[in-house]
């Protein structure tokens, strides 16, 4: 057994027993039903103790918003869940063999993949929004997009309910191209496992990145939602970067004082952080802002006398707040981010990204720039 | 092999304009500035592919043309037909009688109409039958696949999950829905149709395309997913029906998803639905089923107000 569930969760914070109690009852007898069902296909899975079925109310508050005036977020099966298992499945038997094996085991739930802290937190904000303001419709909403043919759903849903989700708005697209529903659903952030398709959105103007699975991962905050940028080519254009790798850092500096005041280009993720100071603002102005369960950080690798004022300069006259600033003139962000500990860190450069997952902070890769000309190889050191 | 057919009312609008028309000659020129746009049927696309595969199978789209018309009528409708290259070669002329006898002695699977009365009719008699509308705009419909949506509740299944959301409410139905999980919902009126179109997918499928199927099915449900999809799709799979892509969308609108979905028809039960598609350029077909009907955008309609 390659992956015990049990065991990847102790990482994690523990689960808080927040299942009304009420509902335990109905849950058994329903449980006991599909355990009959269960027990007649033939497999050697080992049982699992039920899954708790949760009994969410969603009359007395918005549970479903609009998609346009919600922060929509989508996010892939395979960074929600571990699927690695069931991927080796379709790669090397093909689908029907995929799809035999994912329905025989509907009634296992799959283990929290590297996107599932930031779901969970990002429901703890939603139960805060909707405290201050019951009626409004700016929440986050999270729509899970896959590749999966609708046989797999049902263990989606087990597995979605099982961790006490709310994921209620699928799009299955049994093999076509998910990005067209994208726009349709007014996604302001797509997280998934595949590169293509993240730079497939990218290009259609939807910020994206992939996420990746790592082998050690940190606890994260359960009542704050903590999330971290990288500064050039994630919320700025790679302009800069460009400069830098094709001329050098002296030449990158002189530029940067010479354009101090001229601002950057936006990069694919600055709507994101546009739609989460939207959010942050509405938990200032009801005084919250030293309790805000949201939190944005710069972790850049700008110097900041030298480049710095420029990047603040930018965020500013784009009236985008930052809660922390860190300018590491080319320092490792692995220890920094062990620190932050964010729920998610976008960054344009593998080498980043696999430089944070080693310190157990949960990264995600932006393919967006020049960088991506310049592909890190692990072995080789990528130098200035 | 039993004959798999289906009934369509030929070009729609397009002929009832030209029923208006008194002048021959006119008809004609109207026809010629037609000419440029001859798209390709997908039934005709489809049923091509079929008769590749499988060359004697009598398994194929039949398409029938059923009309309240007289008689007279059928010469300019056969030119018409011609001109846009259609296969349709079977004719009911009703001259004023009631088509829905017809329906059944044709064994038909599926009655497109313009008319609501008789739609009503053909769905108590247990044919699966809807309503058609224009788009308000005109979008692009793929020539090589056939692709057709449905709305899960009360067009696939019964009513009965609506019934309850509608007199008590969403909790009630989440709890009603995980309950009986594991209890197929009964069906709906278009639930045979979905049948035959699953029927003909496999045909493709053993020739080993299923990648390339002429055939896509789509399910876009008003439902939520964890709270309440899973009944839906144990459902479907306890009838032995497959669907290509499955969007549950939780009470968002239904417009842009269709917009990106492009199908040939979709249908739906409920008039709030249908306009939200047709805004958005989707071909969609009311089928007036269940307690739908009796509400209004979540109200329920006063008898008495209707015009």
């Amino acid at each position: 057994m390659s992956l015990d569930p049990v065991q990847v969760m102790k990482v994690q914070d523990p689960m808080p027993s927040t299942c009304p109690s009420a509902s335990n009852g109905d849950s058994q007898a329903s449980w006991d039903d599909s355990k009959d069902i269960h027990e007649n296909v033939d497999s050697t899975k080992k049982p699992k103790s039920g899954p708790v079925r949760r009994t969410r109310k969603v009359e007395g508050g918005i549970f479903f918003p609009k998609p346009e005036n919600a922060v929509t977020i989508a996010v892939s099966s395979r960074v929600l869940f571990r699927t690695e298992k069931e991927q080796k499945v379709f790669e090397q038997k093909g689908i029907e063999e995929y799809l035999r094996y994912q329905v025989e085991h509907e009634n296992e739930p799959f283990a929290p993949g590297p996107a599932f802290p930031f779901v969970k937190a990002l429901e703890a904000v939603n139960s805060r929004l909707r405290e201050l303001y019951p009626d409004s419709e700016e929440l986050f909403d999270i729509v899970l997009v896959t590749y999966n043919h609708a046989h797999v759903g049902i263990r989606l849903i087990n597995t979605i309910n099982y961790h006490n989700l709310f994921i209620e708005r699928f799009c299955m697209t049994g093999g076509s191209s998910p990005i067209g529903y994208l726009k349709a659903w007014h996604t302001n952030l797509y997280l998934s496992a595949d590169a293509e398709k993240v730079r497939e959105a990218l290009s259609e103007g939807i910020a994206a990145a992939t996420m990746f699975m790592s082998e050690k991962q940190i606890e994260v905050s359960e009542t704050q939602l903590r999330v971290a940028f990288d500064g050039d080519a994630v919320l700025f254009s790679d302009e800069s970067e460009r400069i830098f790798k094709a001329h050098g850092l002296d030449k990158f500096f002189e530029h940067e004082r010479e354009n101090e005041n001229r601002l950057l280009d936006h990069g694919p993720l600055k709507g994101f952080l546009e739609v989460l100071g939207k959010l942050q603002k509405k938990f200032y102005a009801k005084g919250h802002r030293l309790d805000c369960p949201i939190r944005t950080y710069l972790v850049t690798a700008r110097s900041a006398a030298s480049s710095g004022i420029r990047a603040l300069k930018t965020l500013r006259a784009w009236g985008l707040e930052m809660d922390e600033a860190l300018f590491l003139a080319g320092a490792p962000k692995g220890p920094m981010l062990e620190k932050i500990r964010p729920h998610i860190y976008f960054d344009d450069q593998m080498f980043h990204v696999e430089g944070a997952a080693e310190m157990g902070a949960i990264a995600a890769h932006v393919p967006y720039g020049i960088a991506q000309k310049f592909p890190y190889i692990k072995s080789v050191n990528a130098g200035k | 092999m039993s004959e798999i057919k289906q009934t369509e009312v030929a070009t729609t609008d397009k002929k009832e304009a030209l029923a208006e028309e008194k002048d021959w000659a006119a008809a004609k020129a109207h026809f010629e500035n037609l000419k440029s746009t001859k798209p390709r049927p997908a039934l005709m696309t489809v049923n091509e592919r079929l008769r590749n595969l499988y060359p004697d199978s009598e398994e194929l789209f039949d398409i029938v043309l059923m009309t309240n018309n007289h008689a007279q009528v059928g010469v300019r409708l056969m030119n018409s037909i011609n001109h846009y290259d259609l296969t349709i070669e079977r004719f009911c002329m009703t001259g004023g009688q009631s088509p829905i006898g017809y329906l059944e002695a044709y064994m038909t699977n599926l009655y497109l109409s313009k008319d609501s009365k008789k739609v009503q009719e053909a769905i108590e008699e247990g044919i699966a039958a809807a309503i058609m509308f224009k788009p308000d705009v005109e979008s692009q419909l793929s020539e090589t696949q056939l692709r057709v949506a449905f709305d899960g509740d009360a067009v696939l299944f019964s009513d009965e999950s609506e019934i309850i959301v509608k007199q008590h409410g969403l909790d009630t139905f989440f709890e009603h829905e995980k309950q009986h999980e594991n209890k197929p919902l009964a069906q709906g009126p278009l639930k045979c149709f979905l049948e035959a179109l699953g029927k003909l997918q496999k045909k493709f499928y053993a020739k080993n395309e299923r990648l390339d199927c002429p055939i896509r099915t789509f399910l876009v449900t008003a439902r939520s997913a964890a709270s309440s999809g899973v009944r839906v799709l144990k459902t479907l799979r306890s009838w032995g029906l497959e669907i290509d892509e499955a969007l549950f969308l939780a009470g968002a609108p239904k417009g842009p998803l269709l917009q990106k979905i492009r199908p040939h028809i979709f249908f739906d039960d409920q008039m709030f639905h249908i306009e939200g598609a047709k805004e958005m350029g989707t071909i969609a077909a009311h089928v007036p089923y269940g307690i739908g009907q009796k509400y209004n955008k979540g109200k329920l309609i006063d008898p008495k107000q209707q015009k």
